[in-house]
């Protein structure tokens, strides 16, 4: 049981995944990273999380797999996910889907601080209501 | 002098013959024209010197005409079978060595001819007499020893004449039967006639041979108008089989080897004597995988690599056909092949091609997106650090490091804005750039892009003016992110060149289906010569500050090419000393929601 909004992380670069908890847990989040998909997706299975901060571009298991497996899984398929993305036309064949959209919000890389946290307030916010 | 209405019919040959020569003459570029022509004029000869001779009284005069007139009759037959030998392809046979032994005998006869009186070798005597059938006064010419002799000799190179055409016909192509069967009525004619005259079997003393060759004549003649004889001869069917570059092979209904063209031969090196008659999978089945079933049907056709001896490999389109001269019979089958290695080596080669180019482009694509993500992610390390530190995240800090700080996230931010012109350069080289269309609200974007530059020009204390016309829809259809992308591309560069003044952003409609983004400036302006260059990649413009950022020289280049994907145009009007203004023009998408 969280007491704390629970963020997950998945980002495999270790610096982007701190400065991503910092700055949430600086919302008074309580945040698990993963640097992996699939160890992220095996927590996902029995987690219910506020809020899934997702790097599309994951080694091995790639963010669209994940987003998917969180979209059919009827626990989750209405948590916010934030997307990080360098490349935005990976992110619009994302979008081209109704049903991958859906509470879903883009970030381009490098994201910045300021946005992160406003985002990411407003739908723990949203999440918590 | 004679008068009678028997004339008529050799006025009328006369006339006839003498046209259809002249108008073989004209045909004189195919080579049986000239004997047809020489044949028509023979017999015009024959035809007017016999009349002439038939309307005298005078036995002298019709001794005389007779004799005259024999270069006809000696010729009639000669130029036919030379004829008959030039339409069935003989044309060959007839040279000086062969036209000197023939004349041997008409050369004679005429000498005996022209002495006949003297020796009466050739007519017995020579006297008048009146026709019972038609009252004319007549040469009567009972025959010599020597007019039998050159009757042989006559019917003898007619009948090998005949020869030949007989065979033509038994040998052609439905489509020339008729040509030769014209051509065998047309002789048969005087061969009839001549024989009614020289044997006495009609009653008349008339010789109506020299019209019945007219008649001849003009039937041969229409043969002509109506197939084209002299258009194009038989003999041309053997030319064009033989000069086929392709290989030709045609097989009996029992699928032996009928014939074959000179390419099949030099192609697959066979000796024609060897392969005629042979079963085609005998010959040709170590090379060409053709079944028996494959004759069935209209057509067959396969791309076949055949391996040819002492020669690497080739491949050839093969084409089997059915022949048939009757309908449902059968008379053969055609084999066709068209040598098409260097059509396969081409496409081969393209393929190659093709094949680098996808992995080339895949390869591109590839290189975009892992550039894009290996630059962009430490350069969201660094300004992500940077921010936080700068907040006091990581503890306090000092006034000294938070102005390091702001530099460095400064510096990450011009990093970070190459980076990200740099990939849309390469995205619209490759066109892989794609426009995200979606509905917008124009005064929250653009309101926002001018919120965020305001503060830009106020740390420049130039006056910021922007406008949103009222007339502009309250949603619109395109690329929002790409508009912001070029408003704050040509506003920033306007504030980053102005000293002093102001800068104005207005974004406008310009008419039912067009709307404007203007930027204007009160800069130094551009040069003439920088204006022609000024949309050009890489392209920098002089300043007189020089501890200003210049740029790259992508931004104006990447905005109007998006500019044009979105089918707009982009124009820059601008006079040294006197600013600058940049006009964008696009197009209202037609289902953006007007206010109302």
């Amino acid at each position: 049981m969280h007491s704390k909004p629970l963020v997950v992380v998945v980002e495999d670069d270790e610096y982007l995944a701190d400065i991503y908890s910092d700055i949430l847990k600086g919302i008074d989040a309580e945040v698990i990273v993963f640097n992996d998909g699939e160890t992220a997706l095996m927590y996902l299975a029995s987690a219910s999380p506020a809020l899934i901060v997702l790097d599309l571009n994951l080694p091995k298991y790639p963010g669209s797999k994940i987003l998917t497996f969180v979209r059919d899984n009827p626990k989750l398929r209405d948590t916010w996910v934030i997307i990080t993305s360098a490349d935005t036309g990976q992110v619009a064949d994302l979008n081209r889907s109704a049903h991958l959209s859906h509470n879903l919000l883009t970030l381009i890389k490098p994201v910045s601080v300021d946005q992160l946290e406003q985002l990411a307030r407003r739908l723990i916010s949203k999440a918590t209501d | 002098m004679q008068s009678t209405f028997y004339v008529f019919p050799w006025i009328i040959s006369i006339t006839l013959t003498l046209a259809m020569g002249f108008y073989a003459l004209r045909r004189r570029k195919n080579i049986a024209a000239i004997p047809f022509a020489a044949m028509c004029f023979f017999a015009t000869w024959w035809s007017v010197f016999y009349l002439t001779g038939v309307l005298s009284y005078d036995l002298a005069f019709k001794i005389l005409t007779a004799k005259i007139m024999y270069i006809g009759v000696l010729g009639v037959p000669l130029s036919w079978t030379a004829f008959a030998l030039a339409f069935s392809g003989r044309g060959d046979w007839i040279n000086k060595r062969t036209a000197s032994l023939v004349l041997i005998v008409p050369v004679i006869t005429y000498i005996i001819v022209c002495t006949t009186d003297i020796h009466h070798l050739h007519w017995a005597q020579l006297s008048l007499v009146t026709d019972e059938v038609t009252g004319l006064v007549l040469l009567d010419a009972p025959a010599g020893w020597w007019f039998w002799v050159h009757a042989l000799y006559t019917y003898s190179i007619l009948l090998f004449g005949t020869f030949f055409l007989i065979r033509q016909f038994l040998e052609a192509q439905n489509i020339y039967r008729w040509q030769i069967f014209i051509s065998i009525i047309a002789i048969l004619a005087p061969w009839i006639s001549n024989a009614l005259v020289v044997f006495s079997l009609i009653t008349t003393r008339l010789d109506i041979t020299s019209l019945t060759f007219s008649f001849s004549i003009l039937v041969l003649g229409w043969g002509y108008f109506r197939y084209g004889f002299l258009d194009l001869v038989p003999v041309a069917q053997r030319a064009v089989f033989d000069s086929i570059p392709d290989v030709v092979i045609v097989l009996d209904p029992d699928l032996r080897i009928a014939e074959l063209n000179p390419a099949s031969l030099r192609t697959f090196e066979l000796g024609s004597a060897l392969v005629m008659g042979q079963p085609f999978k005998l010959v040709f089945g170590q090379w060409l995988p053709v079944e028996e079933m494959n004759f069935a049907g209209d057509g067959f056709y396969k791309q076949v690599l055949v391996a040819i001896n002492l020669n690497p490999a080739r491949w050839f389109d093969v084409f089997i056909n059915t022949l048939h001269d009757q309908p449902n019979h059968i008379a053969g089958y055609l084999i066709t092949m068209r040598d098409i290695t260097s059509y396969k080596e081409n496409e081969a080669a393209l393929g190659i091609a093709r094949d680098d180019a996808v992995r080339a482009n895949s390869f591109k694509t590839q290189l975009l997106a892992n550039v894009s993500h290996e630059l962009r992610t430490p350069l969201g390390v660094i300004s992500g650090y940077t921010e936080l530190m700068a907040r006091g995240s990581y503890g306090q800090i000092t006034e000294k490091q938070s102005s390091i700080l702001a530099r460095v996230k400064e510096s990450a931010q011009y990093l970070d804005s190459l980076v990200a012109e740099l990939i849309d350069q390469a995205q619209l080289d490759s066109g892989k750039l794609q426009l995200a269309v979606a509905s917008f609200e124009p005064r929250e974007v653009f309101g926002q892009v001018f919120g965020q530059l305001t503060v830009l020009a106020e740390a420049k204390n130039l006056d910021f003016q922007s406008e949103i016309s009222t007339d502009i829809p309250i949603v619109m259809t395109a690329d929002s992110q790409r508009l912001k992308q070029i408003l704050v591309n040509l506003i920033s560069n306007a504030i980053k060149f102005t000293e002093h003044g102001k800068v104005e952003a207005k974004i406008l409609r310009l008419s039912d289906s067009q709307w404007v983004m203007q930027v204007s400036d009160s800069g130094p302006g551009i040069a003439p010569d920088a204006l022609e260059t000024i949309f050009e990649p890489f392209r920098q413009l002089e300043h007189a500050v020089k501890n200003i950022r210049k740029g790259y020289g992508l931004g104006l280049s990447i905005s109007k090419q998006i500019v044009e994907l979105m089918n707009g145009t982009i124009e820059v009007k601008s006079q040294v000393g006197q600013g600058s203004t940049f006009t964008i023009t696009l197009q209202l998408e037609t289902d953006s929601v007007d206010g109302t």
